[in-house]
Order: structure tokens, then C-alpha cells, then sequence
């Protein structure tokens, strides 16, 4: 298992960076290919993703809409800007809700590494303060923090 | 946390320098001078980063005139962290079913795009 590096380089943006097993086509079909996607981009346990439609092409657009048994769901939609398969889908998004406060522009490239493969994505929000919104519910006011948290935190900013 | 700091704290965590001093106050209280000494920057420089910091709740500075020592303040720190580790959680679990479904699909045998 390889261990998810998240950096956020300037206040407008956050990368991602995660190796994974298995040779790049792969990978990039997980990406592409409702029947793949809603079967892992859920986030938190609890989440399904009942529809899920994805045209990979220049111009083509995608929506997933997430359903919880008890929270309210909530869709995205994303238009495809450019697209290199298998090394690279750069597209627009936005959430039906107030979560990402505004438009992203969301780069994947999928990098070979050895028999592997390396996901970098990266989100660019519309602004500082939208990306804070996008994740307001993650305030955590006022908690203690330990140092290994700090260090963790300080080597994520670097 | 109201907005505005949180705006403040990401601005003032953007550059490398406020970041190293940080990560120095994290081992204890500092003076001005001791913070000055690794970074090979004048002290008045140094006394540049530590206002940003100060204004955005990271630090605090002691009473005392002469030293003014300054320490890391918690719970700034904690917001941006509990923003980050939303951030990792969701993905971190994205990628875990990820990992799932490229090692079906690899059972499966079904790579006919050619890999890399």
C-alpha cells in the first residue's frame, strides 16, 4: 500500500499525489469508465454513487451524483478541456452545492512508475476563500494538536 | 475560527520561511535572535514573518520587552490541519476502493489498453 501525499503549493491550489499498482491503462480506465468510477470515487463510508455518466473526449462532460442514507446527496458536473489518454484529463468542474465555493479546474496525469503508476492530481479553485469553503466542514476550532500532527501538517505545506 | 483569520493563516502558512520558523517553534519558545540565527536573515526580516504570524494566530509573542519570546498558538494550526485531514480522509479512502478495483480488473485480466 503507498501512502497519499497531499501539498497544498499556493492558497489556491491542493495536489494529490498516490502510487498505484497496476499498469497505467488501467488506472486510466478507473478514471474513464462509469461502471469503474462508481464503484471507488465515493468518499466517506456511506456514500453510493447511483448515477454516473462519463464522455472522454474534448468537449464531453461528466456528472456523478453521490446518495447517503441519511445526509442529503449532491452532484458534480465537469466538462473535459483536454484529454491525452492514458496520460492526462484536464477539465472544469462544479458541484451542485456550495462545496468547492465556485468552479475548479481539476488536472490528472497518470505517470508511469515501474510496473505502477503515479495519480498526481491537482485542484485549482476559483480562489483562496473558495477553497477554504470547500472545506468548512472540516473545521476542527480550537482542538489540540499533537506535534507529530504539526510536523505532518508543515511537511504537507512545504 | 471566524473566515477572515482562517484567509490569514493559509496566506501566512504559503511561504517556506514562516513555515521553517514553525516548525522550529514547535520545539519551544524562541527569542527573535535564536529564530534570526539559522535562517541567515537580519533580524528585522525575521520580525516580518513573526507580524504575519502573529496577525494570523499561529504565534503569540511574550510580554517581556526585551525578549518577547515567541510560541506556536494551537488552535490556528488546528483549523488549517482539520482542513487538510478532510481533505486526506476522502481521498485517502477513494484511493483505498481504487486499489481494490485495479486489482479485480487486473484478476480479471482485462488490461487491452497496453499499459505503459
Amino acid at each position: 500500500m503507498s501512502s497519499l501525499e497531499v501539498t497544498i503549493p499556493t492558497d489556491r491550489e491542493v495536489l494529490t499525489r498516490r502510487r498505484f499498482s497496476a499498469p497505467r491503462g488501467l488506472v486510466y480506465r478507473a478514471h474513464t469508465e462509469p461502471d469503474l468510477i462508481k464503484r471507488w470515487l465515493l468518499g466517506p463510508p456511506g456514500w453510493t454513487m447511483p448515477e454516473c455518466r462519463f464522455d472522454a473526449r474534448v468537449g464531453g462532460s461528466y456528472f456523478y451524483r453521490w446518495a447517503h442514507p441519511t445526509e442529503p446527496g449532491f452532484a458534480l458536473t465537469g466538462i473535459i478541456t483536454e484529454i491525452d489518454p492514458p496520460d492526462r484529463i484536464v477539465s472544469r468542474e462544479n458541484f451542485d452545492s456550495q462545496w468547492t465555493g465556485g468552479e475548479t479546474e481539476v488536472t490528472q496525469d497518470f505517470i508511469p512508475d515501474g510496473d505502477g503508476t503515479i495519480v498526481a492530481q491537482r485542484i485549482l479553485f476559483a480562489s483562496r476563500e473558495a477553497r477554504e469553503a470547500g472545506m468548512a466542514t472540516g473545521m476542527t476550532d480550537g482542538m489540540a494538536m499533537s506535534f507529530d500532527a504539526l510536523e505532518r501538517l508543515l511537511a504537507e505545506l512545504a | 475560527m471566524p473566515e477572515e483569520t482562517l484567509d490569514l493563516t493559509f496566506a501566512a502558512l504559503a511561504d517556506p520561511t514562516r513555515r521553517a520558523i514553525l516548525a522550529r517553534l514547535s520545539r519551544g519558545e524562541a527569542t527573535v535572535t535564536e529564530l534570526a540565527e539559522p535562517f541567515a536573515m537580519s533580524q528585522p526580516a525575521i520580525s516580518k514573518h513573526l507580524k504575519v504570524l502573529e496577525r494570523a494566530g499561529l504565534i503569540s509573542r511574550g510580554r517581556d520587552a526585551q525578549r518577547r519570546p515567541c510560541r506556536i498558538e494551537g488552535p490556528a494550526l488546528a483549523a488549517v490541519n482539520g482542513w487538510l485531514e478532510t481533505y486526506r480522509d476522502i481521498w485517502d479512502q477513494n484511493y483505498r476502493r481504487l486499489d481494490a478495483v485495479l486489482a479485480d480488473m487486473q484478476a480479471d485480466g482485462k488490461d487491452t489498453t497496453g499499459g505503459h
